[in-house]
């Protein structure tokens, strides 16, 4: 449910491909999206007594595998992806209490740290070389999208689309926070 | 995704003033993904990457507040920011998604 909720609500700003076996594919190649993903689609779930327990859950789990993958090769944009829905997270999670402040919980992650890690993995991601050249040249980040085995111009976008959510979130946060 | 943004923002500000890890040569590579061969660029994306330009370019007149060119742009960096992405601001609706 969490999966079907996540993909409707930000799928097309992620860049996700409409590919069936996505869930699938994240359970085997990046837990840590998938962990993300349900996360924030949490939000987004009707409020029970399950779900709260279901939140702090997703979120240690989350935090877990996002410390791993400090040190983890290889780096993928399923990991950018995954950076990118964490550092949104703590300003839009859920406050036990209205006069709460966004980051006097537990379950909360400093965006601006989480964004800026994502740029520099990012920026290791992406074909350097590539940044050398004109604009037009540039693929961005290497790995397919999705699973999806083949090049395409849509994927190419939907790389780029990451890599652009990243810096400006980050430029947010370094204005705004 | 605007929403999303809107949503953090508002809820975020707490003004600690962090500064910010991207070279302006790598945001500048933001504009690819308008000149992706084959594919037409959305306005979602097109709006994006104006809202990077506007950032950075705030981001950099902030870095000068203490210089005692305080409060003024040079060459009127804003003015043709606004220049450039007007015609985002005067699309129909219907381009939006």
């Amino acid at each position: 449910m969490a999966h079907c909720s996540f993909l409707r609500e930000y799928g097309k700003w992620l860049g996700f491909p409409p590919v069936s076996n996505l869930l699938k594919h994240w359970r085997v190649h990046s837990p840590l999206l998938l962990a993300a993903t349900c996360l924030i689609a949490s939000r987004h779930l009707p409020f029970s007594s399950s779900l709260d327990p279901l939140v702090t859950a997703l979120f240690a789990e989350s935090r877990r595998l996002l410390s791993l993958s400090l040190l983890n090769v290889p780096r993928n944009v399923e990991t950018l992806q995954a950076i990118l829905i964490l550092s949104v997270w703590s300003p839009l999670a859920r406050r036990e209490k209205q006069q709460d402040r966004p980051l006097s919980g537990a379950r909360t992650l400093d965006s601006w740290l989480v964004s800026g890690y994502g740029v520099m993995l990012g920026m290791t991601v992406i074909r350097f070389n590539d940044l050398t050249r004109s604009v037009a040249e540039f693929k961005g980040p290497r790995t397919p999208v999705g699973g999806q085995s083949r090049e395409s111009a849509d994927g190419i976008s939907q790389r780029l689309r990451v890599w652009n959510h990243l810096c400006l979130i980050h430029l947010q946060y370094v204005q705004l926070s | 995704m605007s929403n999303c943004h809107d949503e953090a923002d508002c809820s975020y500000c707490v003004g600690t003033r962090r500064p910010c890890i991207i070279e302006p040569s790598l945001l500048e590579r933001c504009r690819a993904i308008l000149n992706v061969d084959g594919v037409e660029p959305s306005n979602h994306d097109r709006r994006m990457v104006a809202e990077i330009n506007l950032y950075s370019k705030l981001y950099g007149l902030l870095q000068r507040v203490t210089t005692r060119a305080r409060g003024t742009e040079d060459g009127g960096e804003l003015q043709a920011w606004r220049e450039e992405w007007d015609y985002l601001f005067r699309m129909s609706f219907r381009y939006l998604f």
